[in-house]
């Protein structure tokens, strides 16, 4: 072996700070040096698409060649199918685009859909809609291909032996409409269970239904932060769910919500928290996190404590006692005394400091900060959501940083008593109807609660699912459903704002929408659609202008009817208005060296409602870089201690449920802490809702005692970070420094380098030349570029298995690097960085090509023509950011159909044996070009907009001309935070980077 | 030597005669009547079944193959046109920017108005397009249809 690097970190000199990208490279195992070093994983693999070796068939080739004749110049025929009634305002080719929503749980997005020909393709933020105006998240981009997905119900059917048998909408209504008469005859219960939603007209339609069957509907989902909603009503009484101004706050301290992932807004947060840390315009925030999971939002924090799961309601009550005792408030000071940031460290062990110097830090930043609660059903979440309310008001935060004004007026679900009240009805057989929509209990409520049997005691279930979920197969008779995008429908997600769903394309299968059945089954005359019209026209619109007209509404995509005061700081709660003894029931403070078992809702699944999406399932998850399945994440002194490494299979045993998973070790995780995310299912990963405790009759997803088992098997865990080697180059890669440090030097962080001569002419750029730039200090790292350049270049999902081998296919990446001083690997700093291809003035790829299919274009793009590539993977080899991506197996033959339709017509989908990699959206840049020529005017900045950047929430991404005149990518390249990756290897990447800022 | 990829006089047979002579020809009907939209996309839009309805409902009715077509409308069946003009699928041709940088169509489809069936008469081979493109001083990086 030639000379091995023996320490892959490097110290630097000045602050002792070492980089790294997983545990395996910091540890430096066997295995991890015998894959790095290697560009590709060996053996060659067999391809399962053709039956033949690749030298086998040279070998036939060889000997067929020679008995071929004269080449054939017929080409295959090719058919034009004209449209029989060519719709008006279509023209084929010409993308059309309409306004709608999407909303995701707790979470609600106004979109733009560009559709081709009919179908949609590509999903983008509606920018005037003030909701979510800068982008939208990974899991919005994502919810295109449900739209697609094979595996969608097809037909509306009867369920025999957990089997579907398909029938028809009309003996299927008939058999529902014949149960619901009779019900109603005898007075029997019927009862709807709906999920979580904001939209006034299904309120509507529920309503009729429950009048013309005296029956009632629960809306409850697992996820959705309930206790946010029960925490108001004690602590100030009124039921509603706050919104927040990041972008205001100075301080902020969060218990675990992941409030820049997946959670309330987080497109929104995203926009607020990046803009108030604009350090170019001198602003800077600072935020603490307690987290016993680690989040993508954690990652960002300025300080980061490590909880164990299950203490956070101390340490939140600690630093209630605090705030209390630091601003005169005695009676509540008093009432939680034993909660003194003291006793936490000495009965469980939590540093005192954090708490007091937090506390300090919010006190200080009076009116200025924001204090965020934990993730969903957190141990004690009611009460922790009620302290945090309690410092906020206390602090005169209310109004400022957030908001209890915007609430929307219906938009909350029932109680989980109410809940509970359902199922004891059901358990007693006394509900003869049930109708489940948009819900899948069986797969997320606490094994205690027994759903499934109580289900069995239903004369009538029904289903309206648009997959066969665990619900589901336990039901009668399944009604499919629509998509969003082939459907109608409102949404209600703040106060005065009303956003319009419209249906871009006809119902693909037999579904239904679940409003269009409850309307159908009521006896009603109309459909959802005129019922939304109708309730817009008479009820929306005059709230907003007596001049809107529906088509107005529509082609905006929303109503406003708050506009003038949506930046009111109108202060509903405050400190006069908090009710003290909303504190109540407080836990005992205690705690066990034993494990402690999180579940939280991953940033890629959520809760599991589309966990058979494949670009969701292959999107690497922001902390952990795992794909395709969930772990059980652990400290590395814990694993460590158990003898476990990556990958070990362990049994996680509670006292009611066990389950096998992989081990993951990740760092920032509390030594007694587990952490596990939901869900996942089979085939792809494991369920583990039944983890979830259910003590004093509240679901609770952490704080629960488990162990570890070793089961002796190990498994591959598909990560996709952990390919490759740092080498000694950390701090050419990624630059960052502190607040103080850059306010003494503007260009701190950066490492300098020597001017390098260059072997070949400099090129002249006339005309336009594109340029990037990508501030890390406004990357959250959220991944929804990720999936938007999936979604928009056509990129294949690989698998699993070929995740393992490292060729995964999308073209930018999120690094995720570690930093921290020599020994404390614990708890370090974390780093995300988007890369692509940088496009290099000086490619090495381009030298290399013996096709010369990768080229420099006049306008300063390293190109890609993929019919001239012949998959020698040099330029692959050259690349030493690696970012060139190699299609070893024909990935179009595993998309089944209808996924088809969401590949994008203007990009060429890449055959088997073809190099690709980010062209900086090449054909948005020849559409808008086009456009710019055809109307005789020069392009404007900003009009070209690169998929990762229109979707990036933080507004981290920027693409332009450098050539152009006061463009903002030119600008921000010449900022003073400015570098380049691996800038002494003088590829000369056009690509500009911008430092990361910490608040330490 | 066998030139690959040369397809001129593809003349292939149609579902329906349609004849550009009589048409375009004779009757003199501008090509962008039925070829909608071919200022505004990418393609050249064969046209849709409604346009040629519009005179075909009451003109040459006893033509067998005018209640061909009536009878395809009706059952709302397309008529499967032959592609003639067929570029390999890694090139991305534009007719919109061709059409606002004015050529005519028969620079590249030839004197379309004197056939009586659709054929090819240039190469369209790359050859051809860039030796014009060179001429008029159009763009000819390789990213400008390659993509």
């Amino acid at each position: 072996m030639l000379q091995r690097i023996v320490k892959a970190v490097i110290i630097n000199m000045k602050k002792n700070v070492t980089f790294w990208k997983s545990i395996e490279e910091l540890e430096q195992t066997a295995e991890f040096e015998a894959r790095t070093g290697k560009e590709f994983a060996e053996p060659p693999q067999k391809a399962e698409m053709s039956g033949m070796e690749r030298r086998d068939f040279l070998k036939v080739m060889a000997a067929s060649i020679a008995m071929a004749g004269a080449a054939c110049t017929r080409r295959p025929v090719e058919k034009i199918m004209p449209y029989i009634n060519k719709p008006e305002g279509v023209i084929p080719g010409v993308p059309v685009w309409y306004a709608s929503s999407f909303e995701d749980g707790s979470s609600s997005y106004a979109v733009l859909v560009r559709t081709r020909e009919g179908r949609p393709v590509k999903l983008e933020p509606n920018v005037d809609a003030p909701l979510n105006a800068t982008g939208l998240s990974a899991r919005a981009q994502a919810s295109l291909l449900d739209l697609y997905h094979p595996d969608r119900i097809k037909a509306p059917s009867f369920v025999q032996n957990g089997t579907l048998k398909e029938s028809n909408w009309e003996d299927l209504d008939k058999h529902i409409i014949a149960k619901l008469d009779a019900v109603k005859k005898t007075g029997g219960k019927i009862r709807v269970l709906t999920g979580v939603s904001s939209s006034p007209t299904t309120q509507k339609v529920l309503r009729s239904f429950e009048n013309t069957y005296n029956a009632a509907s629960i809306s409850y989902d697992s996820v959705f932060p309930n206790e946010m909603v029960e925490a108001a009503k004690l602590s100030y009484g009124k039921s509603l769910l706050p919104r927040y101004r990041f972008e205001e706050a100075k301080v902020i301290v969060s218990f675990g919500a992941d409030f820049l992932g997946n959670w309330m807004n987080p497109v929104r947060n995203m926009a607020g928290f990046s803009e108030g840390r604009n350090v170019d315009a001198g602003k800077m925030s600072r935020f603490i996190a307690f987290e016993s999971v680690p989040t993508v939002t954690g990652t960002n924090a300025d300080m980061f404590v490590p909880v164990k799961a299950g203490d956070e309601i101390f340490v939140a009550l600690s630093l209630a006692y605090e705030v209390a005792r630091r601003t005169g408030n005695a009676s509540v000071a008093s009432s939680l005394r034993s909660y003194a940031p003291e006793k936490l460290e000495s009965k469980i062990n939590f540093p005192a400091s954090h708490i007091v110097e937090t506390a300090e830090e919010l006190v200080a930043s009076r009116g200025t900060g924001l204090v965020v609660g934990a993730n969903p059903n957190a141990k004690d979440a009611v009460l922790l959501q009620v302290a945090v309310n309690f410092i906020n008001s206390t602090l005169a935060n209310d109004g400022v940083t957030l908001d209890w004004t915007l609430a929307p007026r219906d938009y909350v679900g029932s109680s989980f008593e109410e809940l509970k009240h359902l199922v004891a009805e059901m358990h007693a057989g006394e509900v003869e109807v049930l109708i489940v929509a948009d819900a899948d209990p069986l797969f997320t409520l606490p094994a205690e609660l027994n759903c499934e049997e109580a289900l069995k005691k239903v004369g009538l279930v029904i289903s309206c699912a648009d997959y066969f979920t665990a619900t589901s197969a336990q039901s009668h008779v399944v009604c499919p459903g629509t998509h969003y995008l082939e459907a109608w429908g409102d949404a209600n997600p703040e106060r005065g704002l009303y956003t319009l769903v419209q249906p871009v394309i006809a119902p693909l299968h037999q579904g239904r929408s679940c409003q269009d059945s409850l309307l159908h089954w009521s006896g009603s005359e109309s459909n959802y659609h005129e019922v939304l019209k109708h309730n817009w026209k008479s009820e929306v619109l005059p709230r907003v202008s007596s001049s809107l007209s529906w088509k107005d509404a529509l082609k905006m995509g929303f109503v406003d009817a708050f506009a003038s005061k949506r930046n009111d700081h109108g202060r509903i709660a405050s400190a006069e208005t908090f009710n003290p003894s909303a504190l109540k029931n407080l836990p005992q403070l205690s705690s066990s060296a034993e494990l402690s078992l999180a579940l939280y809702p991953s940033l890629s699944l959520y809760d599991g409602r589309n966990n058979t999406n494949s670009w969701l399932l292959e999107l690497p998850d922001p902390v952990t870089k795992l794909t395709w399945e969930n772990v059980v994440s652990l400290s590395l002194a814990t694993a460590t201690k158990l003898s476990l490494r990556e990958g070990d299979v362990v049994k996680v045993k509670s006292e009611t449920f066990s389950a096998e998973l992989p081990v993951h070790i990740q760092p920032k995780l509390h030594d007694a802490t587990a952490a596990v995310a939901l869900g996942f299912a089979a085939p792809h990963g494991m369920q583990v809702y039944p983890f979830q405790s259910y003590a004093h009759q509240t679901p609770s997803w952490n704080g629960i005692k488990v162990e570890l088992e070793k089961t002796g098997k190990t498994a591959l865990l598909a990560c996709t970070q952990g390919h490759h080697e740092l080498e000694n180059r950390a701090h050419d890669i990624f630059s960052d420094a502190t607040w103080k440090e850059f306010q003494h030097n503007p260009h701190a962080g950066i490492k300098k380098h020597a001017e390098l001569p260059s072997m070949w002419e400099e090129r002249k750029y006339e005309g336009h030349r594109w340029g990037m730039v990508i501030d890390t200090n406004a990357c959250t790292g959220c991944s929804a570029c990720v999936v938007a350049c999936q979604a928009e270049n056509n990129i294949p999902v690989v698998g699993k298995e070929q995740v393992i081998r490292g060729r995964e296919m999308h073209w930018i990446r999120i690094d995720r690097y570690y930093s921290s001083e020599k020994g404390k690997t614990a708890n370090p700093n974390v780093s995300h960085q988007p890369m692509t291809c940088q496009q290099c003035s000086n490619a090495p790829c381009e030298t290399v090509c013996p096709t010369l299919a990768t080229f420099h274009s006049d306008d300063g793009l390293n190109m890609m023509s993929y019919n001239r590539c012949v998959g020698t993977r040099y330029c692959a080899n050259n690349c030493p950011y690696k970012v060139r991506r190699f299609n070893f197996f024909e990935q179009t033959l595993s998309i089944k159909e209808p996924m088809n339709q969401v590949l994008n017509p203007d990009i060429t989908t890449r055959s088997r044996g073809v190099m690709e990699k980010c062209t900086f959206c090449i054909q948005r840049i020849q559409e808008k070009r086009n456009d710019a020529i055809i109307e005789k005017r020069e392009l404007k900045d900003g009009e070209i907009k690169t998929a990762c950047q229109q979707t990036c929430p933080a507004q981290a991404i920027t693409f332009g001309d450098l050539n152009m005149k006061e463009s903002q990518v030119a600008k921000m390249a010449a900022s003073q935070r400015g570098y380049h990756v691996l800038a002494e290897l003088n590829t000369r990447p056009v690509v500009t980077y911008l430092t990361k800022i910490r608040n330490v | 030597m066998v030139k690959l990829g040369d397809n001129t006089g593809y003349a292939p047979k149609q579902p329906i005669p349609f004849s550009h002579k009589l048409h375009a020809g004779d009757n003199q009907i501008p090509c962008q009547y039925c070829h909608v939209g071919v200022d505004k996309s990418k393609h050249a839009v064969v046209p849709a079944m409604n346009i040629c309805m519009n005179c075909h409902q009451v003109v040459k009715l006893d033509s067998p193959y005018i209640q061909k077509l009536r009878d395809m409308y009706a059952n709302g069946q397309p008529l499967e046109w032959i592609k003639v003009h067929d570029l390999p699928d890694h090139v991305r041709f534009t007719h919109e920017r061709h059409i606002a940088a004015g050529l005519d169509c028969t620079q590249c489809h030839g004197d379309v108005g004197s056939m009586e069936r659709v054929s090819q008469v240039k190469t369209l081979q790359m050859g051809f397009c860039i030796d014009c493109h060179r001429e008029k001083n159009a763009p000819t990086h390789c990213e400008s249809c390659h993509y």
